[in-house]
């Protein structure tokens, strides 16, 4: 492993200096103990690697979270100046716009507890899980998948998956202006096709969880949140949909960022100016992919809500589900931020990091406008996961913050460590019932693969990137 | 086929990262797409039913490496065809044109392993050590 140099600059602060062909430093958010995970492995010299993209501004930051990724390390947040700066497949990655939604009930988790495991076969019966899971709702025609690359989650409410005041409570609308379905690919059409509404595989997930802690009465009454609350979370993305048109725009930035001699520290940092027609092209089909995301986990809190409803037996009105927020946490969006105190449009990339809009800034419902937004931090499958609200200290990241626990073992050796274990019996014995999509990935995904996210959180708290709300305890997971 | 290693898997927290080998780079391309497969499936179960012409290209042999493992990802995902052995019939530095043979994927009879979403570029480099050319391959899982 590099040996990086790093400087301190306070307790959570750490700055990767200047070097080579850096155009500007690298910033870590991390206590020691999380630095010494962090130096495990390659993703400063990621961090590194970021700092030297044309037109990036202010610092290369890596959220408490980061791992190593390829190209951008996971957890990386670069903001680029409209003018000089590059947009990149890598700094979003291929799973575009991937994230996370929350959903509130009006019942009290002690409630529904009894009935988990039919609440469970009914979601799993409901939702696609696993490898190529599709078939959810029918299959679409192309110029239907056409649609929901412009409208985003707004075509699943104009066909009967939710309701308009979903929208209202999805971060943009979940639509993505300038989403363009003649940028992406047939092939990319061809592998979304029946793949709306599906979960996938890997770490995505839906779970029934309980309000266990409520640290900011404030703002959990703003998102309509309380201890001993159950609520729904789902976590998947842009399926093979949005592998594709990160594939292919890889492949159209390796060639551009030769056309431009922009030198890449790594292939998988290729990229173009943003505003070179390869720069527009690849926004328009990552929009037209996020706004597939957002459509997909609109029509799989719809299904899961059904499922809920029969399992429980309860009439709509009587769990009376809401929206409290949808995040995307791979994602590019132009944004205003405050650059040298002037109010300046940046093209952010948060690969691994979540928006943390803080009190008053435009964009956000009103419900939210005094609070801030809520920021949403699952965490394993047997610990926790977080609600947190933006910050107006926030902007010292272009409004980022972290998104996760973050690994600390590899698949294969979760899988080793649990091999002899039955997992799904030891959450049993906890109290959380599991079902999922393949056999393996109950064991990769296993607690212990993960750090305690709340190590995480409490950076990002400390340091003011966003301030822990609540704490959710899981009793009930469908893993893909 | 050699008796020698095809590949082995290296460490990596959140991704998949494999190290392939090759006594030539016509070896490493088949010992890269057999690589592909034998993390996704058991592939002592994939008989070899069907035989597809597979073509890539790119502007040096690792694109072209990459593109040609992302067009058997891409066959694996839309036409669930699994493939236990290619043959590389022409290999230059910016193309390759091979024979690849396998079945349809089938829940009844194949175990599926895991779940490969995309081949990444992330430092790809074919270099030679000891004799042997051997490549680092990042997966997204």
């Amino acid at each position: 492993m590099a040996a990086f140099e790093l400087v301190r600059i306070d307790d959570w602060r750490w700055e990767v200096p200047k070097t080579g062909a850096m155009r500007v430093p690298g910033r870590v958010f991390a206590d020691e103990k999380l630095l010494e995970d962090i130096r495990g492995d390659d993703s400063l010299k990621q961090v590194a690697n970021v700092a030297c993209l044309p037109g990036i501004i202010g610092y290369s930051f890596a959220m408490p979270d980061i791992h190593l990724g390829y190209g951008f390390a996971i957890g990386g947040v670069a903001a680029m100046d409209v003018d000089e700066g590059v947009i990149s497949p890598g700094g979003v990655g291929y799973d575009i716009n991937c994230g996370v939604r929350l959903v509130r009930t009006a019942l009290k988790a002690d409630d529904a507890q009894r009935r988990m495991d039919a609440i469970v076969k009914a979601l799993f019966a409901n939702v696609p899980a696993g490898v190529g899971s599709s078939g959810a709702i029918k299959k679409l025609s192309e110029s239907e998948e056409k649609k929901i690359l412009e409208r985003g989650a707004r075509w699943a409410v104009e066909h009967g998956f939710g309701t308009p005041e979903d929208l209202e409570f999805t971060e943009e609308r979940g639509e993505l202006a300038g989403g363009d379905p003649t940028a992406v690919s047939q092939r990319a059409l061809t592998r979304g096709r029946d793949q709306s509404g599906t979960l996938g595989s890997g770490n995505h997930f839906l779970e029934i969880s309980r309000v266990a802690e409520v640290s900011d009465e404030e703002a959990a009454r703003a998102f309509g949140l309380w201890e001993g609350q159950m609520v729904l979370q789902v976590h998947s993305g842009s399926r093979g949909l949005g592998h594709q048109v990160c594939d292919d725009y890889i492949r159209v930035m390796l060639e551009a960022a030769r056309r431009y001699n922009i030198d890449l520290p790594d292939r998988q940092l290729c990229c173009a100016p943003i505003k070179s027609a390869e720069g527009r092209r690849y926004f328009s089909a990552m929009a037209a992919a996020a706004n597939y995301a957002w459509n997909n986990r609109q029509v799989i809190m719809s299904l899961a809500i059904d499922a809920l409803e029969r399992a429980l037996a309860v009439a709509p009105k009587d769990l009376d589900a809401h929206l409290v927020w949808d995040v995307a946490h791979n994602i590019a969006k132009f944004e205003n931020h405050a650059v040298g105190g002037r109010e300046t449009q940046v093209l952010i990339h948060r690969k691994g990091a979540t928006r943390a809009f803080g009190p008053g800034r435009e964009g956000l419902p009103e419900r939210y406008r005094n609070t801030g937004q809520p920021v949403l931090i699952p965490g394993d499958m047997g610990r926790q996961s977080f609600v947190c609200v933006g910050t107006a200290a926030a902007e010292e990241t272009f409004a980022s913050t972290c998104h996760g626990a973050g690994r600390v073992l590899s698949r294969h050796a979760a899988i080793k460590r649990a091999s002899g274990r039955n997992i799904i019996r030891e959450l049993g014995a906890k109290g959380i019932v599991v079902m999922a999509g393949e056999k393996g990935t109950v064991a990769e995904e296993m607690p212990e693969a993960y750090k305690d996210v709340n190590i995480v959180v409490d950076i990002v708290h400390r340091v003011g990137l966003s301030r822990r709300v609540c704490r959710m305890r899981p009793f009930g997971v469908i893993k893909g | 086929m050699s008796a020698a290693k095809r590949y082995e898997e290296l460490d990596h927290t959140a991704d998949l990262r494999l190290r392939i080998f090759g006594a030539d780079e016509r070896e490493l391309f088949a010992n890269a797409a057999f690589a592909l497969f034998d993390r996704m499936v058991d592939l002592a179960s994939v008989r070899a039913q069907v035989a597809h012409d597979i073509e890539a290209s790119g502007a040096d042999i690792e694109e072209t490496l990459v593109n040609f493992l992302s067009e058997l990802l891409y066959r694996r995902e839309t036409q669930n065809i699994l493939y236990r052995d290619c043959e590389i019939r022409e290999l230059t530095l910016q193309r390759v044109r091979s024979v690849c043979m396998g079945e349809t994927f089938s829940p009844s009879r194949h175990e599926a392993k895991a779940e490969i979403k995309a081949v990444t570029f992330h430092d790809v480099e074919i270099t030679r050590r000891g004799g042997r050319l051997e490549v680092t391959l990042t997966f997204d899982v």
